[in-house]
């Protein structure tokens, strides 16, 4: 085939698909000669469509289109369920055009083969400059988080003109973008979505429900788009037939505008403001790596001056003469130090925006009316935990809404209001910051966590755990799997990957139910990653970190509590139970020191249940260290987790607890 | 093969740092030097092998320092004044890092010409010259060049790490 044929062929199923999209728009489904116009545009498509991983798709796609106008028509299943299996098979065979083809043409270059032209126009000279798409990612991702929480915001007040104007912003700005790398598809769903919201701006009309839903489901297959994560069908559900509820819309019945066709009546109605200058704007993005080593330089800077002070000190003379100016040295370093710091912090808001939108979706989902509140949105963590607690915090905000709430009419029944209420919360406690997930669902069923947990054998039948060990218990690998979710209230599915999460970011977490009332998860987490909490302990003439944490207890044992085990191990009897001692001389080589527990000191450990004693020299004291990675060379040392600056400038190890307790096991068995 | 490797390391520059160890001296290409510092105080790492020294800050930049001497086999000798660490520039198949290296004394800059650099000769099985680019031989003195790429990479790394894996073994065989 001819480079002009493909293009005169493609020409054609675009066409076919516009002409289907514009008959899809005026079908009235009590007329039944718009049906037959219908069908006859389904079967142009499928006629029309090319040989090829995408064709495939489409021929596909229209021909279950053609079997549900057909049921329609034979009155086999209801016009708005066709309707909606038409608009999603219609979206099938535009994504499968549009994407499909993208792939083929990276792989084979210049040859010609796209099936749509449109999609010429996305191979803009801009759209190959990696660095551009990058950082229109990045934004275009911000700005769809914000449409979330922006959107949500309308839904509760519609008469909110700023909200509603902040909206209509971002996706213009999002067009603008879009339009400037050639991203045509994102720019024409933008745009549909800009022009759609023009009437309730206008103040011509309201919001109803399904035009939330459209907009919403707009900024998803955005955001799809956005991360090139599109899979070739579109669900059904990305388009609500109902949603048009804009007089424009010719038919008055069908908007699938919202799922990028441009509609007749949407291209005419172009509202170009400009979306102004945001206060965003003034935010500077700096690379990470850099960031880094302005912390790096910064921490170096506080080392020097102590040193500095400290020689200094040391004399009489000199301190006299520059006491007065190393303080205000100090001062100054330790505020430049406590900046650098907070350059990192980004506050929560973000993603308890993101779990509104989830709470939303997921009430709708399960048919609760579920209510969000939001606490201390404000509050800071550092940018890469941020990162990492999405994960963890959306299992939990999701098991609250699915097994945490009950249904509403469960709900009624137990005297309790309709509306469940499912509360996130942040604030600061102590160095660290709270995260709570609270629901005033059913709670958590103690007795019959029990008896689960017997029936595995996970408690013995004659012991009696208290209220605290058996809420424990939910976060137990494979508890729940074997019960089906809705018993024991569900809570507990991957639970035990959520703690893992959370004490992998040195947190913890902590439940707490009443039957009947709710239950309330609560994560405790450092500040930042960089920094660690530990205690400084002295093995000889080395000196190691234990991180604050893992420590239960610290004490000098009788030496008759102390008891070896085959000449080999040793074990200390505390709390009539016998904990394995790690003698972290003998262990780590210290040449000059060995001492007996009794003489030292044994610092009690637990970790992920493991409990151990290790034995040093003596505590030298609590510290806050900034963490260093150790590099490839050292790294995957046995025992340790990582290094650490210590305040007069040297490197100190930090202690890996498990793989002490493991490396200790493995010694003992050589 | 080594040959052209040997050239084409050569041919960027003739400028060599040259050091002590014990009597004899050493030669490394001076792009391959990021600094020299004087000795400072080391944090051991436990389990690893002899000739790791430790760790140190170098200006908030956790640095491996490897000891050259335990390296080539000479024998420990007490730190002094002159005691140094050369920061290198290491490049391996996974990428380049920063390494410090102990050595006894540093000497000078000097101009090695390539026709300057004899071949190692072999020593037979006991002796390993594979790090040894060659022997540069400046009026009476001798200077060996190494290949500092290959006296810190591949192997030497792959030891640390077996050491790491060594104990994952046993701790596996324990729990059976």
């Amino acid at each position: 085939m001819s480079g002009q044929a493909t293009e005169s062929r493609g020409r054609g199923i675009s066409a076919a698909l516009d002409a289907l999209a514009e008959t899809l728009v005026l079908v009235d489904v009590s007329d039944r000669s718009t049906l037959n116009d219908l069908l006859s545009a389904i079967r142009r498509v499928a006629r029309v469509t090319r040989r090829g991983p995408g064709g495939e798709v489409v021929r596909a796609a229209m021909t279950s289109a053609e079997s549900a106008v057909q049921d329609a028509m034979g009155g086999l299943t209801d016009p708005q369920t066709m309707l909606l299996a038409v608009v999603g098979c219609f979206e099938t065979a535009r994504s499968a055009l549009t994407h499909t083809p993208t792939l083929e043409r990276s792989r084979a270059g210049a040859e010609a083969k796209p099936e749509e032209p449109g999609q010429d126009s996305e191979r803009s000279p801009l759209a190959e400059d990696a660095e551009l798409i990058a950082d229109f990612v990045t934004r275009a991702t911000e700005h769809l988080d914000g449409a979330d929480t922006l959107l949500l915001t309308l839904e509760q007040s519609p008469d909110d003109r700023d909200a509603l104007d902040a909206t209509f912003r971002v996706f213009h700005t999002i067009k603008g973008m879009a339009g400037f790398l050639g991203f045509s598809e994102i720019e024409r769903l933008a745009h549909d979505t800009e022009s759609f919201l023009d009437g309730p701006r206008k103040g011509i009309e309201q919001f109803s429900t399904q035009a939330f839903d459209a907009v919403f489901a707009a900024v998803d297959r955005m955001r799809d788009l956005v991360g090139f994560r599109t899979p070739v069908s579109a669900p059904t559900s990305l388009c609500h037939p109902q949603a048009g509820t804009r007089p424009a819309a010719p038919g008055g019945t069908t908007a699938p505008a919202q799922a990028g066709v441009r509609s007749p009546g949407g291209a005419g109605s172009i509202a170009r403001e400009s979306s102004g200058r945001r206060a965003a704007d003034s935010i500077v993005r700096v690379d990470e790596d850099r960031l880094d080593l302005l912390l790096d330089t910064i921490g170096e800077l506080v080392i020097a001056e102590a040193m500095v002070s400290e020689s200094a000190r040391n004399s009489a003379s000199t301190w006299g003469l520059l006491g007065e100016k190393l303080s205000r040295l100090d001062k100054i370093t330790r505020e430049l130090q406590e900046m650098a710091t907070s350059l990192r912090m980004v506050p929560l808001k973000g993603t308890f925006g993101r779990m509104a939108r989830l709470v939303r979706d997921l009430g709708q989902k399960a048919g609760k009316s579920v209510e969000f509140v939001t606490e201390g949105e404000d509050t800071e963590l550092d940018k890469a935990l941020v990162d990492l607690m999405y994960d963890p915090l959306v299992h939990l905000v999701r098991n609250a809404v699915d097994h945490g709430l009950e249904s509403a009419d469960a709900r009624v029944a137990a005297g309790k209001p309709r509306t469940g209420k499912v509360r996130l919360r942040a604030f600061h406690a102590g160095g660290s910051v709270c995260v709570e997930v609270e629901d005033d669902g059913a709670g958590l069923d103690l007795d019959r966590i029990l008896q689960k947990a017997r029936s595995q054998g996970l408690v013995a039948e004659d012991a009696s755990p208290s209220r605290r060990e058996i809420h424990d218990l939910i976060f137990v690998p494979g508890f729940s799997t074997v019960t089906t979710v809705t018993d024991v209230s569900g809570r507990g599915v991957g639970m035990d990957v959520v703690r893992r999460t959370v004490e992998g970011l040195r947190g913890t977490i902590e439940v707490y139910s009443t039957l009947g009332s709710g239950t309330r998860f609560t994560l405790r987490l450092p500040l930042t990653l960089a920094i660690i909490d530990g205690m400084v302990l002295r093995v000889g003439s080395e000196r190691y970190i234990l991180p604050t944490l893992v420590i239960q207890r610290s004490l000098r044992p009788d030496p008759s509590d102390v008891s070896t085990v085959l000449h080999k191990g040793e074990a200390l009897a505390v709390d009539d139970s016998l904990v394995p001692l790690v003698r972290l001389a003998r262990l780590f080589e210290v040449s000059d020191a060995d001492p007996h527990p009794s003489e030292g000191i044994v610092v009690l450990v637990g970790e992920n249940g493991e409990r151990a004693g290790l034995v040093a020299s003596e505590l030298l004291g609590q510290q806050q260290t900034v963490i260093k990675p150790l590099g490839d060379a050292a790294s995957n040392t046995p025992g340790i987790s990582g290094g650490a600056i210590m305040p007069d400038g040297t490197v100190g190890l930090i202690l890996d607890v498990s793989g002490l307790v493991r490396l200790a096991h493995a010694e003992g068995g050589e | 093969m080594r040959v052209t490797e040997k050239g084409a390391t050569l041919a960027k520059t003739n400028k060599h740092l040259t050091f002590r160890l014990g009597n004899e001296e050493y030669g490394l290409d001076i792009l391959k030097v990021q600094e020299i510092i004087g000795i400072m105080p080391i944090t051991r790492i436990p389990r690893t092998p002899q000739f790791v020294r430790g760790v140190i800050n170098l200006r908030g930049k956790v640095i491996p320092v490897v000891d050259l001497r335990a390296k080539f086999g000479m024998g420990a000798a007490e730190d002094t004044e002159r005691t140094c660490v050369v920061v290198v520039q290491v490049t391996g198949k996974t990428g380049s890092t920063v390494m410090g290296t102990v050595v006894d004394e540093v000497s000078e800059v000097i101009d090695i010409a390539e026709d300057q650099i004899e071949a190692t000769p072999e020593f037979g099985a006991e002796v390993d010259t594979d790090f040894v680019l060659g022997i540069g031989k400046i009026n009476d003195r001798v200077v060996m060049v190494l290949d500092i790429d290959r006296v810190l990479t591949a192997n030497e790394i792959s030891a640390i790490k077996r050491v790491a894996t060594q104990a994952g073994g046993d701790e596996k065989k324990e729990g059976e």
